[in-house]
């Protein structure tokens, strides 16, 4: 049972990733592979807060995620001139960079050490230091960041989103500023991760560069890639398929020593084979 | 400044490799203009097949370099038939393709760890059996001549062939219009296996030189990136800007491994890309 | 409407599947029948070329004792899953181990990652973690169920930084290291340590541990004109490092950490006519158990955590004879345990910790390295 909670646990966390990098790449066609980069900004931001500057998990929370979307403010005004692929190579320059500042200023981050001792969070009262009480609340989170997407892209805003995906030029015409659009949801999809990064960070009480790698973005653009695009409930069913099969592999009863490759054998051949036969993902809208 | 001609002779020994590795990455692009991830893959296939032939099944040194370089491209060629074929077929968009062939990087990558396991493994079997050409206060071996040479030769046949020759010809005529190219008289789909079979073949002989000089390891994802940058800031599509790239890109490499240590390297490398993408994103050299 | 039942059905036969394996897992750990241990090691990944050997040597201790009668009749069950040295993977890899295998105790990890990351978890659920290479100082205050036979940074660092500048006599030291928790954490304390002495450290860089190139940071340590370069690096790039070393001709003399003790580098550095230092626990890895993974891998290296797991499985097996599986116990028992291994001496602390981490300076000259001190 606990293993049930654990891995329910991670499938949360990491969904939060998925239906937030869905709004950028399902609904409004820019496809980043730098959610692990704001994560990373998330769960470091917070951890600094409340480790130095003693402030509540809420609190240090919200505040990282808003640190997370400022820089992405600044991101995505830089990345507005890229298109398509280049956009891909910026993103992916863009978590490389960001990883590299988290593995090298030591003096802020540690560095390699990782930052360990992060408490549980206290919120409204509540302890969450018992296991199935954190997973209630990631769930929770889960929920809200679900029905954010859905309220955004009911929204007019949304099908401006899906507008600029279909052909920005055309809505561009029209009088719509494109890059308006395409900013603030760089920001929102970046504050979303970015929390997402706290829950990680709080739940492991320790965190340390090497989850917030190029890698680890791949991964999340596989999920919503499996998912499908312009699905939030697809982003969800992905992670859950992703996490908790390639869990499962480790009954199978490939040996330790390849079942990480095999994995990742499996989530290379998602992305070709997906690509190929099925691009619109399990529950997608669109294709890429 | 005693050091300057070292530093200067680590920035030709590194942009020797990345060169070499550049210019593979830009022949796959010659013609379906798409960035083909994959190349990772080939150029780790590459030094793996190099190394089952010439240290496991023990053919000399010369058969198994030419064999290796042979499969590298044959792997290039395959992925292209089965893969991005199919998919080029119905006009799917450059993204879906480097979706693709990221799939491809990683798929090949890990089937090359389990084959041959996570392990470090050398290819050359004398550490300190290497000549040393002393340059002014700097110094080379010789087998990092060797790739130097290599990779000036790899883009001196390449620039020959892709202008002089029909074959070159027939790939410029598919860049710039595959249908009309076909209309021609042009086999296009031949033409497009040959170019991913010599552009792989090329990313072999890189993952062969970075097998020799520092050692084999299933992780081509250094390697693959070090090729995009310096193939995308010297010019995409021009044989002399991979060149240019993989010197520029070891230049911005060594200088800021020089001034802030060699931890940012990478990040530096990544600065520069991105500077390219959005100032110049069709390099410095124009197609 | 179809995906939507699928997708439904697929999550719900998931979710009956977690359930079941929760509940099968329970069930282990009975008075008989083999007893489960767990290792969370690097097999895939950056540290994998170390993570595979220290598995192997996991094996070749678990298959001698079981075949040496196992612990008060019963088999040692191991079972290993992948770190990757890296959180995520850690994380999951040991509440896998902790929760639906239900082990005892687990050796690993090898990063201070890994252990980092999941030895809290496995603190509250009562799990022995004895790690056999995690050196980060703060995993001293990990808790009541947590060991390593290894050291923490901390003294190597500082043993380092007071023989360079007492012993050697060295005033200027330019330092190369692999970005990782080891060699981050003791180039950190070597550095403290020999400016608080008088030192400078003239030049600094660092490299990731799969790094082949060190030619740059080695022109820049040369530049510096230091007495030493110290090079906190694991075997792999001490071997590139020694050969562009002596391709730049650099003259200072170097003095690395235990990451250079491998019988393989001593053979490369003759060949390369170098000079080499270096730290390293005081009584070395045995002859015996260096051939014995040898011959196990195929290959010639015995990197760091090898004999130090061999020791790890050894000690807990041992513990279990008297303790039997309680946690309490059995923690007790290891805290008491004096041991003579592969690795050493063995003792810890209340904190876990080895009580001698006293280090000798080995010099490579000849093919070997001998003892200096």
């Amino acid at each position: 049972m606990d293993y049930a909670v654990h891995i329910l646990t991670m499938i949360a966390i990491t969904g939060i990733a998925a239906v937030s990098l869905n709004l950028l790449i399902g609904e409004t066609g820019l496809v980043s592979v730098a959610q692990a980069a704001f994560a990373g900004i998330g769960a470091y931001g917070m951890t600094l807060l409340m480790l130095h500057a003693g402030i509540p998990f809420l609190a240090a929370a919200l505040f990282s995620a808003l640190i997370a979307g400022a820089i992405a403010l600044i991101i995505g005004a830089i990345f507005l001139s890229l298109r398509e692929v280049y956009y891909v190579f910026g993103t992916v320059g863009l978590n490389m960079i960001v990883w590299a500042i988290l593995l090298n200023w030591d003096s802020l981050t540690r560095g390699p050490l990782g930052i360990p001792g992060i408490t549980r969070p206290e919120v409204l009262g509540i302890s969450f230091a018992d296991n199935t009480a954190f997973l209630i609340l990631c769930a929770v989170v889960l929920l809200a960041v679900f029905a954010a997407h859905y309220a955004i892209m009911k929204s007019n805003f949304g099908r401006v989103l899906h507008a600029v995906r279909e052909d920005e030029e055309a809505i561009a015409v029209l009088g719509y500023k494109t890059e308006v659009y395409k900013i603030v949801i760089f920001v929102i999809s970046a504050a979303l991760v970015a929390f997402s990064g706290s829950l990680y960070a709080t739940y492991l009480s320790y965190i340390n560069p090497s989850a917030f790698t190029v890698n680890d973005s791949i991964f999340i653009l596989a999920i919503v890639i499996l998912g499908g695009l312009g699905s939030a409930y697809g982003a969800i069913v992905g992670t859950c398929m992703l996490v908790g099969a390639f869990e499962a592999l480790r009954f199978i009863g490939f040996p330790a020593s390849i079942a990480g490759d095999m994995r990742q054998v499996f989530y290379g051949l998602i992305l070709i084979l997906f690509m190929l036969y099925l691009p619109r993902g399990l529950f997608g809208k669109f294709r890429i | 400044m005693d050091a300057v001609p070292q530093i200067v002779l680590n920035i030709v020994i590194a942009g020797g490799i990345y060169s070499l590795a550049a210019l593979g990455f830009n022949v796959l692009y010659s013609t379906t203009r798409f960035f083909d991830l994959g190349y990772g893959a080939y150029a780790l296939v590459g030094g793996y097949a190099v190394l089952c032939l010439y240290k496991w099944v023990g053919i000399n040194l010369e058969l198994s370099l030419l064999l290796g370089v042979l499969i590298a491209g044959l792997t290039g060629f395959l992925t292209e038939k089965i893969v991005y074929r199919a998919l080029r077929a119905r006009r799917a968009s450059n993204t879906v393709l480097l979706i693709a062939s990221l799939g491809v990087f990683t798929l090949g990558q890990a089937a090359l760890a389990i084959f041959f396991s996570s392990q470090f493994q050398s290819l050359s079997r004398d550490i300190a059996s290497q000549r040393l050409f002393s340059i002014e206060s700097g110094v080379i071996t010789a087998t990092q001549l060797l790739i130097l040479t290599a990779a000036f030769a790899v883009m001196g046949i390449l620039v020959v062939v892709w202008r002089y020759t029909k074959f070159g010809r027939a790939v410029r005529a598919i860049a710039d219009d595959e249908e009309v190219a076909q209309t021609v008289g042009i086999d296009s789909e031949r033409v497009i296996g040959a170019v991913y079979f010599i552009g792989a073949a090329v990313g072999g002989i890189a993952g062969i030189a970075v097998g020799f000089d520092m050692g084999l390891q299933p992780l081509g994802m250094t390697i693959l990136l070090e090729a995009v940058i310096a193939a995308v800031v010297g010019g995409i599509g021009n044989m002399y800007g991979s060149v240019l790239g993989g010197f520029l890109l070891a230049l911005v490499e060594n200088i800021g491994a020089w001034q802030f240590g060699g931890e940012w390297k990478f990040a530096f490398a990544f600065a520069v890309l991105i500077l390219f993408l959005l100032y110049r994103p069709q390099g410095i050299l124009p197609k | 409407m179809n995906k939507w039942i699928w997708a439904l059905i697929v999550i719900i036969i998931v979710g009956l599947g977690w359930w079941a394996i929760g509940f099968s897992g329970n069930s282990a750990q009975s008075g008989t029948g083999p007893i489960k241990i767990g290792s969370v090691l690097p097999l895939t990944g950056d540290a994998a070329s170390i993570g595979t050997i220290d598995r192997a040597a996991v094996e070749i201790a678990v298959a001698e004792i079981n075949a040496a009668g196992g612990v008060n009749g019963r088999q040692l069950e191991m079972i290993y899953e992948d770190g990757q040295c890296a959180s995520t993977a850690a994380s999951n890899a040991a509440n896998k181990l902790m929760n639906a295998d239900n082990v005892i105790a687990i050796i690993g990890g090898l990063c201070s990652t890994e252990t980092a990351t999941f030895a809290p978890a496995a603190m509250q659920k009562k799990v022995v973690v004895i790690s056999p290479a995690s050196s980060a100082p703060n995993l001293s205050q990990t808790g009541k169920y947590f060991f390593r036979d290894y050291p923490s940074d901390a003294f190597q660092g500082k043993f380092a930084a007071e023989y360079a500048y007492n012993t050697l006599g060295a005033r200027k030291v330019a330092v190369i290291y692999h970005i990782s928790d080891w060699g981050t954490g003791i180039k950190n304390v070597f550095e403290t340590r020999f400016k608080e002495l008088g030192g400078e450290i003239v030049s600094e860089s660092g490299e990731p541990q799969t790094a082949t190139d060190y030619r740059t940071d080695l022109t820049k340590a040369k530049a510096a004109n230091p007495d030493y370069i110290y090079t906190p690096m694991y075997p792999q790039g001490d071997t590139a490092l020694m050969k562009q070393a002596s391709e730049l001709g650099i003259k200072a003399k170097i003095l690395g950490a235990d990451g250079w003790d491998d019988p393989q580098l001593a053979k490369d550095a003759k060949n390369l006519g170098l000079d080499i230092l270096y730290t390293t626990g005081k009584t070395g890895t045995t002859d015996a158990f260096k051939q014995k993974l040898q011959q196990k891998t195929k290959s010639p290296d015995v990197p760091v955590g090898a004999p130090q797991a061999y020791d790890a499985v050894y000690i807990l097996a041992n513990a279990m004879k008297s303790a039997g599986t309680d946690p309490d116990k059995l923690a007790d028992t290891i805290r008491a345990t004096k041991y003579d291994g592969v690795s050493g001496h063995i003792e810890f602390d209340q904190n876990g910790d080895l009580t001698v981490a006293d280090y000798v300076v080995k010099r490579m000259a000849n093919g070997t390295a001998t003892v200096v001190q």
